[in-house]
Parts: C-alpha cells; structure tokens; sequence
C-alpha cells in the first residue's frame, strides 16, 4: 500500500494544503511547529477518524479537539492511497455531528462504501477494516509517534505497548501479571474484611461494633419499655389511691368510717369468738347425738335388771332360809326319833293299843282346819310365785308399769302363801300338844316298864308324846317335802329371772356398744357434753347471722376481715409514698440503662448505610476476585514464552543499530530487558539511557512492521532526537533497506538525517511544510 | 351530631429509615418531620373542633417503639379535649403481649379497639357508632367475616367502620373484600395499610401515609377530612370526604441519561441541574444514571461528589453501562487471552459484578497498555 496525496482541507493549523507522497523513502522537513506532527495525526485520522476504540457509543477522542481548526465551521480533508493495483480516495469530514467518511473507487470516481466493513457505533465505513487494521494496531506498529515522553520508562511503556501489539497481531499468549497485579491494588484499595486499614474492613468492624451496640441498646430498651408499662401500672394505681384517699378524707366518710370500726370491732369480737367456737364444735362433734331420751331408756333398761337382781337376791334369801329351815327340821326329826330310843310307833302303838283296852278315851283334835289352812296358803304362794314369773318374762307385755304391779302384787302373794303355809303347820304342831295325859294298868305295867314308865297316864303321856312325836314327824316330814317342793319351786323361779336378767343385759351391752360408751355413766357424760355442743352450735350460728348482718352494712357482704376492710377504709400514705418510690426507681433505672446508649433505630439505620457500603463494597470485591480468579484460570493454560523468532530478529535489528546489545526480552512483570553482550547477563530497561530505550523502540517498530500485511507505510515522527551519529546512520541504512518494499514516512527537523541519507546514497523524496 | 371527622394512619411513629448513607442523621430528621406532621394534624383538629379523629392502624411503627414515642403521642392527643379519638391497632402496632398501647396511660377522650373482632363504641352526642377491629398478631391471612357478619347496624346513627388491611384476594395482611364491607351499609369506611391515600365509591377510603416513608412513595400524603350532613327527608347522612395535604421532603427518583463524551464534570453537571437549589436542598434524591459511560470514568465516588448539592442523594449506576463495545473486543481478540479474559468474564452470572469485573479488567488492561 502507498499514500499519494493527502488534501488537507481544514486540519489544525493547515488549509487547503496538498502533500504529494512518492513510493520510497519520504522525508518531510519542517522546523518546530511547522506542523509535521499534524500531518501524521491527519494521516491516521483521515484513516480511522479520532473515536475511541471499543466503545458502544460514538465517542470522540482527545485528537478531535486537539486539530480542531480555529474557525471551526469546517473540519475535513482527502487521502489518496493505493493498495493492490487499485487508487481510492477517501473524503472525510471529522466535524461532530457532521462527521462522514466517503470512499471513491479514485479511478472511476464511484462511492464504494459499502465495499468495506461497517461500524456500527461510529457507523462509519472502515477503508483499512478489510485489511485488519484497527487505529489501536495502528498506532502500535506502523505508525511512530513523536516520543513525548523525556524520561525511559515513557519509552518502556511505548516498547511495551508494540511488543504487546506484536504479540496479540501474532498471536502470541501473553502474561497478565501486570493486570493481575492492578487488580489486586484495586482490591486492596476496598479492602478485604478483616483487614483494619482497609475501608470495608473498617466499614465492617463498625457494623459489627454497631451490632453488639444495637444488641445491647434494644436489651435495655425493652427493659425500659418493661419499666414504662409499671410506671403507667403504678401511676394508674397512684391516680386511684389518691382519688380514694380523697373520698376517704371526707368529713361525713370519716364519720362512717368511725361507725364502721365500731362496727368492725364487733365484727372482730365476733370472729374470734367464732373462730374458738368453731373450734371447739369442730372437736365436739363426736358427742353429736347422744341424748337424754336414750338415756332415759338405758336408764329403764338397766333398772329392770337391777329389779331383777334384787328379786333373785329375795328368792336366793329365801331359798337359804328354806334350806335352813329343812336343816332344822331335819335335826329335829332326828332328836324326835332318838327319843323313841328305838321302839316304832307300831310297836308301842300295839303295845298302847293293848294297854289302852280298857281305857278308851281318846281326844281327837280337829285338824282339818289346819290342814285346809296349808292348803289355801301353799296355793296363794304358787299364784305367786306365777305372778312373779310372768312379769319377768314380759309376758303381760303391756307397760312397764302392769309389768312391776304384776311383779310386785306376784312377790306379795308368794310372800302371804309361804307365810301362811308356816302358819298352819306351825298350829297344828301345837294343837298335838294338847295330847298327853293317860292311865296304866298291869299288863300295862309290864308295857310300862318296857318304856321305863311309872303309870299309865305317863304312858298315856309317853304314847301322846310318841304320838305326838310321830305326828311331829309326819308333820316335819311334811314340812320337809313341803319346804323342798317350795325349794325348787324357788329354784325354777331363779332361773326365769337370771334368764330374763340375762336377756335384759345383753341388750343393754349392745345399746352401749352402738353408742360407743362402756357404761351408762359414760353415755351420760357424752349427752351432756351433747347438750353443750347443741348449744354452741346455736350461739356460733347465732354470731355469724349477726357478722353477716354487720358486714353486709359495712361491706356489701364481703367477708374480709375487720382489719383489712378497716385499712382499705383508711387513706394508703404509706402506699401512695411507696408507689412514687417504686416509680422514682423504675425512672431511675431508665434513665441509668438509656445513658450512654444509643437509641436503637438510630443504631440500625446507621448500620442499614453500612450495609449499603458494605454491599457496594463487596461487589466490588466480588468483581475484583473474579477477575482475578479467571486471570489466574488462563495463566496457567498460557504459555509464557515469547516468539523466539521475533525475539531474534529485533534483537538482529537492535544490534545492528547500537552495534552492542544483541537481544530484548520482556519478563513477566513486563519489564523490558535487553542483553549485554559484555556480560552476556539481561539488562533491565530504566537502566538504558534514553538514546538506547529510543533504539530498542525503533527496533520493535521496526520488527513489527515486518508482520503488518499489505506493507501499509512505515511512519515515523522525529525518532532520532536522541540517537548518537552512529546509531542514528545505522538506524537510517535500515529505514533506506525497508523503503524499497514499502513506503516510508520520516518527519524531521534536523536535516542531518538528509544528509546521511544523501551519504548513504539511498533514494528518498523531500518535501518542506 | 357528627358534623365533620379525620380519618388518618399509618404515622409510623419511631419508624427507623433506609438511608444509603449516614442513616441516623436523616433518619432522626426523617423521625422528626413524622413528629411535625402528627403535630400539624393534632394542630389541625384542635383548631377546627374537629369532633372525631380516626386513626387506622400503625399510628407506631413497631411493638418496640421507644417509651416516649408513646407518651408523646398520647400528649398529643391527650390535649384534643373537645375530640374523641378512635384507634385501631395495625400490623406494625399490633396489640400484643408488647403493646405498646399498653406502656402508657391514655386520656379518657381516647377510644382503643383491643380485639380482633369487631366491637363498636357509640358517642351518644355524635350520635355516631364506630365498629373497628384491631391487630393482636402481626399475620392475619384472612377477614373475620363471621364477626364482621354478625354486625347489625343501627341506621339512625353515624356508622363508620375502621379496618387495617388490604382490598385484595391474598395477603399475610388482612385480605378486604370492598364489596362484602361496602354492602354493611356503612356511612364511611375507614382503612389503613395502604399507604397511599385513595377513595372508592362505596365510602371506602385509605387514608394514606402522612409522610411519604421511602422511595417508593411518591404524590401528596396527608390526612383526609370528611364532613357529614344530614338528609332528613331520605333519614340518611351524606358525606362528602377531602383531602388535606401536608407538607413534607418529598422522594424524587431522577434519570439521567451519561453520553459516552460525557466528563465526569458534565456527569456532576447534569446530575445538579436536576431540580432547583432549593429543592435539592430539601427533598431526597435518587438519581439513576443510565446510558453508556466512558469506561475511564470511575463513578465509585460520584454519591460523595454529588453531596453537598443535594439534602440528600444516592446514586444507582446500575443501569450505566461503560462504553465499550465488548464483542468487538472479544472479537478482535479471540485469538489471544484477553479475548479469552473478557468472554470468561462476560459470563459471570450477578451482573452488578460482572459489570465491574468487566470495567476493572479493562482498567487494568488501559493502565497496562493491554488495551488502549
């Protein structure tokens, strides 16, 4: 490819200015300020325009405003170049908003945009698209821009700049050290947490900080709120009191209240009273029931028994005397008949009756009155006796009172009988002694003397007297039978009324032990006691209607006690004083847990904006590290290794410039080495001089350019400011070699360069702006 | 005779704000100009006699609403002694073990619903009868509508119902069927929740936030006044609601549109040139920047710069693309690593970070002379 002629239009500081160009070597003369750099600019502008690479949107770059001519209105030009066989001519206008490039076939004058790739963002045509060529790749090969930068790390920058260019236009990998080490300043720049000097992490530790703070000032604020719910509980009740206690200062309240006392003073006797009371029925309720009708009962009961006993007792009496009687009687029996000195009656009775043939009188005595006497008394003794029995037995059983007439009336008769029946026997004993004067005759003497007789009227006693004796006998024999027939008459009697006795006792043993006492005695005690219990119970109900009564009037029938109602009743001072207390200390406490703290929205709204930073920050982070971590990924998937074909030959081109250093390197911080041939070592860039970065940038270009297709023109702007004569010859034979395959453009102020050019005898074209 | 009532809510006293930055400072101011609001309202009511205040629900903020937050606003309302005050509790002031209506004592001329059924008080002078249900939790996922239907109105009095929640099908927050309350026959419904004041048809209206509480609350806040006539002839009442604005810092989110040629300068310019001094001086401000930065422009720091021409700004760049075209970088540079970089970094997934990482890489990129 080759520029011919450049129509500057409006440009900087040129207009209407046309620069033929020729194939070769073109050198372009100028003194400062002649403008040479503003021909350059126009050059890559008229190619590219000045927009900023990469952007979505048409942005102008730094070059637009700079060549803004002065007059403004009109900002354009025209670039006539050639490039495989072909002339095109570009027509632009760089003026905002005006700014249009137009691309003629320049020889058939036609418009052939649309022959070339479009941008959308500065939807424009790119003349220099087809070929791959970017304004960025541009700039970093083949078009040498004046250095504007005096120190050598300018320099390095630009060398590293083109050796960048050189790898991504040859595809070589590069490292991303100097990237990743840009990031992680950024990111320490946020900060991580954890780190204190670091914004986030002083952003977070305050937020944390914030955190117990705002823990702490919410524990306090509820146990205020706690408090301020008693204090208004308190207040509430405060209000109240002291509204009572108004009320209750009242003159007429306070001579109710006198009343009441009073009143309550009853009550309080009352109570205690009731209280004992109640205590003592509680205790004496076991004697509940016993009472004296039972009593009375047991009582009869028992009496009975003891009237029993004491008939038993006259029966048993009588039954000893019977059998004392019979005793005697028998003892008599025994001396009457010893006193018959062994004869029986019919023995002397013969021995009279013979003796008494001649005297026949005999005195009889009557003794049927007798007889009929014993017989009357024997049977009113048994009516008696059966009397008796049937009373015991009940049997009558009408009334208690029949039973003992029945009873007594039975003893009576019994009584009269026995008596009665003595009676008789005792007079017809006496009636036979009537019966004892008599007379003897012979044969009589002989019986006389058998009996030791003197005479019969002896005899006749004797016989009386044996009689008698006989008679007394039968007599006390009959008696005898008489007393035992009565015996156990006795005998049978007894035992109906031990029976009966028995009877009764068991019953009575049985109602004491239904009621729980031993004895009589005792369940008169308990009907006693029965009777007191009755009459507490009377006098403890009696007191509590009254109490009722009294606290219905003094207090609607509730039953506190006395003293309660009285303190209700009475102003509360002491509690007022010791409610205010209470809230003085509850405020107290408020006011000790709220200072110093901080109030908890306050505290969270503070940590809400820390939050915020905190996010801000952290996608920040986010985005560092994942740059960072992707950067990491396809480093190690990179190869490190420069060209070393490229490598060699700017190493050849730096060389044969400086005739010494013979190779470049960049490293991984890219850092520009060069060797040293004396020490055969790497030699860091900052430690060239200036005239040598220069060289090594020249070298780059140089190489580069040798990759850039269509041999698009090598220009170049003042490069050998700072060249040695040498170098600089060396540097111009190299720039003289590459003119004759493509074209070459120096800018220059010195005309030294013309004059090695001239020495070297190489071909070039001059033109002076 | 009720002849006119306020109907407001959702005051949110005690309220803690989301400021970007320095949240407690304009969070007291914020909490501050809530309090100047309640005090113009109280203000308001004294001075016209206004008989009844209504207010619905989340006169607090929270159950944990500092103490004197409460004493204060029971003052306030304390001193209304011509005014009967009705309220009911909201999700946010829910009467429960909490309560914060009960950490104080509230003058006699305050009426608080305490269940969550209806329950009605009747002021005999004003002849009117006020049904309301209040919180007790903060959930209610559905309308007590067997309470509510038990409701038999009395048509010779004022009938006004207060509820907290939302006219919607499905809610954690009371769900309202307008047309199941608007058939009670209620002279006026007064709701709350929803902070944005409107009226319906039916005599249902939303009382609104005093105060715009957040971004999202935009247009006139105040409290609603609504006077009553009687229709003797028809025996029926006829009211006729307003609205009664207050004023306050408004919330004003901005655009702004950043051109690639934009400075940073020109960014700040067009950012101040938003609204007038005096009410960048006053209002809140988000400004959204949208559009195609140039990618050497760091707007880390545009919120800090912004500052001190605004009460209070914060800034969203989310929206802001930079100016880089990164197909075409990925493009050219497909052959080479940092074609490979900027395509593994175009695919990572949160786009703020994304973003960032982009713009960071190719930052470190210029500053290396990787890319120019």
């Amino acid at each position: 490819m080759r520029i011919k002629t450049l129509t500057i239009k409006a440009f900087g500081k040129f207009k209407d200015e046309t620069i033929e160009l020729k194939p070769g070597l073109n050198l372009i003369y100028g003194t400062n300020e002649a403008g040479k750099t503003t021909v350059q600019t126009f050059i890559q502008g008229m190619f590219f325009g000045f927009y900023k690479p990469y952007r979505k949107k048409k942005t102008y770059s730094e070059e637009y405003e700079k060549y803004m001519p002065w007059a403004q209105f009109d900002y354009s030009g025209s670039l006539v170049y050639e490039v495989d066989g072909r002339e095109i001519r570009l027509e632009r206008n760089f003026l905002r908003a005006k700014d249009s490039l137009f691309i003629y076939d320049n020889t058939t004058g036609k418009i052939i945009n649309d022959q070339f790739k479009y941008d959308g963002v500065i939807r424009q045509h790119l003349p220099l698209g087809n070929l791959g060529m970017t304004s960025v790749i541009y700039n970093n090969t083949v078009n040498m821009r004046q250095t504007v930068h005096d120190n050598e790390s300018g320099t390095q920058d630009e060398v590293r700049d083109s050796y960048i260019e050189m790898q991504n236009s040859s595809g070589i990998e590069i490292n991303f050290k100097g990237i990743v080490r840009r990031l992680e300043e950024k990111k320490n720049n946020i900060g991580r947490s954890g780190q204190s000097k670091s914004r986030i992490g002083a952003a977070i530790r305050e937020r944390d900080e914030l955190q117990q703070l705002l823990n702490e000032a919410e524990a306090a604020y509820a146990k205020v709120a706690e408090n301020q719910e008693k204090i208004t509980w308190n207040q509430k009740k405060m209000k109240r009191i002291e509204a009572e206690n108004e009320y209750l200062s009242q003159e007429s309240v306070v001579k109710r209240k006198k009343e009441l006392l009073q009143s309550y003073e009853k009550i309080n006797k009352l109570e205690k009273e009731n209280n004992r009371l109640s205590k003592i029925i509680r205790e004496d309720q076991i004697y509940e029931g016993y009472n004296y009708k039972t009593l009375e009962g047991l009582k009869a009961i028992s009496n009975q028994a003891n009237r029993l006993s004491d008939q038993m007792d006259y029966i048993e009496k009588e039954m000893a005397d019977a059998s004392e009687h019979l005793k005697a009687i028998r003892q008599k029996e025994a001396s009457k008949r010893s006193s018959l000195a062994g004869h029986t009656l019919e023995n002397i009775t013969e021995d009279y009756e013979t003796y008494k043939k001649e005297q026949d009188e005999v005195a009889a005595v009557d003794k049927k009155s007798n007889i009929v006497i014993n017989i009357i008394s024997t049977l009113v003794a048994l009516l008696g006796m059966g009397l008796v029995g049937l009373a015991n037995m009940g049997l009558m059983g009408t009334s208690q009172g029949i039973e003992n007439l029945s009873l007594t009336v039975g003893v009576t008769l019994a009584i009269v009988g026995v008596v009665g029946l003595s009676f008789g026997i005792s007079a017809t004993l006496k009636k036979r002694k009537i019966l004892k004067e008599k007379q003897l005759i012979p044969i009589q003497e002989e019986i006389l003397a058998k009996y030791q007789l003197q005479d019969g009227p002896s005899f006749d006693s004797y016989y009386k007297k044996v009689v008698r004796n006989q008679k007394e006998l039968e007599q006390m024999q009959n008696e005898g039978e008489l007393i035992i027939v009565q015996h156990s008459r006795h005998q049978a009697g007894y035992e109906v009324l031990f029976e009966q006795r028995r009877g009764i006792m068991r019953e009575l043993d049985r109602k004491l032990a239904e009621y729980e006492v031993k004895n009589i005695a005792e369940y008169a005690e308990r009907c006693e006691k029965g009777q007191q219990l009755e009459e507490l119970k009377i006098r403890f109900n009696g007191n509590l209607r009254l109490l009722e009564n009294l606290l219905e009037t003094v207090n609607g029938g509730k039953t506190d006690d006395g003293q309660s109602v009285w303190q209700k009743a009475s102003p509360k001072s002491e509690e007022l004083l010791s409610l205010g207390k209470e809230i003085a200390r509850l405020e107290g406490e408020n006011s000790a847990l709220t200072d110093g703290i901080g109030l908890p929205v306050e505290i969270q709204e503070t940590i809400k904006s820390l939050d915020a930073q905190i996010q801000a920050f952290d996608t920040e982070i986010k985005a560092c590290n994942a740059a960072l971590e992707i950067l990491t990924r396809i480093q190690k998937d990179s190869h490190l290794e420069s060209a070393p074909e490229l490598n060699k030959n700017i190493g050849d081109i730096l060389e044969t410039i400086t005739q010494h250093y013979k190779g470049v390197k960049i490293d991984e911080a890219m850092k520009l080495k060069v060797v040293d041939p004396t020490g055969g070592d790497f030699k860091e860039a900052d430690q060239l001089s200036a005239g040598t970065m220069d060289q090594v940038h020249f070298a780059f270009r140089y190489g580069i350019g040798e990759l850039i297709s269509h041999e698009i023109p090598f220009i170049l702007d003042e490069p050998f400011v700072r060249y040695d004569k040498q170098r600089k010859t060396q540097a111009l034979k190299l720039l003289s070699e590459l003119s004759s395959k493509r074209q070459v453009i120096l800018f220059t102020c010195d005309d030294e360069e013309e004059k090695l050019i001239k020495s070297l005898g190489a071909p070039y074209h001059k033109i002076i702006l | 005779m009720l002849t006119t009532f306020v109907h407001t809510g959702d005051f949110h006293l005690g309220r803690p704000f989301t400021f970007l930055q320095q949240g407690n400072y304009y969070g007291k101011n914020k909490r501050k100009e809530l309090w100047k609001a309640f005090d113009e309202m109280i203000a308001y009511v004294k001075e016209e006699e206004v008989p009844l205040l209504l207010i619905a629900g989340d006169l607090f903020d929270s159950v944990n609403v500092l103490s004197m937050d409460i004493k204060r606003a029971a003052e306030g309302l304390a001193g209304l002694d011509k005014t009967w005050v009705v309220i009911i509790t909201g999700n946010h002031d829910y009467h429960g073990d909490s309560s914060p209506y009960k950490k104080v004592e509230w003058s006699s001329n305050v009426y608080i619903f305490k269940e969550d059924v209806f329950r009605s008080v009747y002021i005999k002078e004003l002849n009117t009868e006020i049904y309301g249900m209040s919180w007790v939790k903060n959930e209610y996922r559905a309308f007590p509508e067997r309470s509510f239907n038990s409701v038999k109105l009395d048509d010779t009095r004022y009938n006004i119902l207060m509820v907290h929640g939302e006219v919607t099908n499905q809610s954690l927050y009371l769900p309202i069927d307008l047309k199941l309350i608007e058939k009670k026959g209620f002279d006026y419904i007064a709701l709350g929740h929803i902070h944005k004041p409107g009226l319906t048809p039916g005599g249902a209206a939303y009382c609104g936030s005093p105060l715009p509480l957040n971004f999202g609350e935009t247009g006139e806040r105040g409290f609603l006044i609504s006077q009553v006539t009687t229709d003797y002839e028809n025996r029926t009442f006829i009211t006729s609601s307003g609205f009664n604005p207050i004023e306050s810092r408004k919330y004003e989110t901005i655009e702004i549109q950043i051109a690639p040629e934009d400075s940073y300068h020109e960014i700040i310019q067009k950012a101040i040139s938003c609204d007038t001094e005096i009410n960048r001086q006053y209002n809140y401000y988000r400004i959204r920047f949208t559009g195609y930065l140039n990618p050497e422009i760091q707007m880390d720091w545009i919120t800090d710069d912004l500052e001190e021409s605004f009460y209070y700004i914060e800034t969203d760049t989310s929206k802001l693309e930079p100016d880089i075209d990164l197909e075409l970088l990925i493009h050219e540079n497909k052959n080479n690593p940092i074609g490979q970089l900027l395509s593994e970094l175009g695919k990572i997934e949160e786009p703020e970070v994304r973003k960032k990482a982009i713009i960071y890489s190719i930052e470190a990129m210029i500053s290396e002379g990787v890319l120019k």
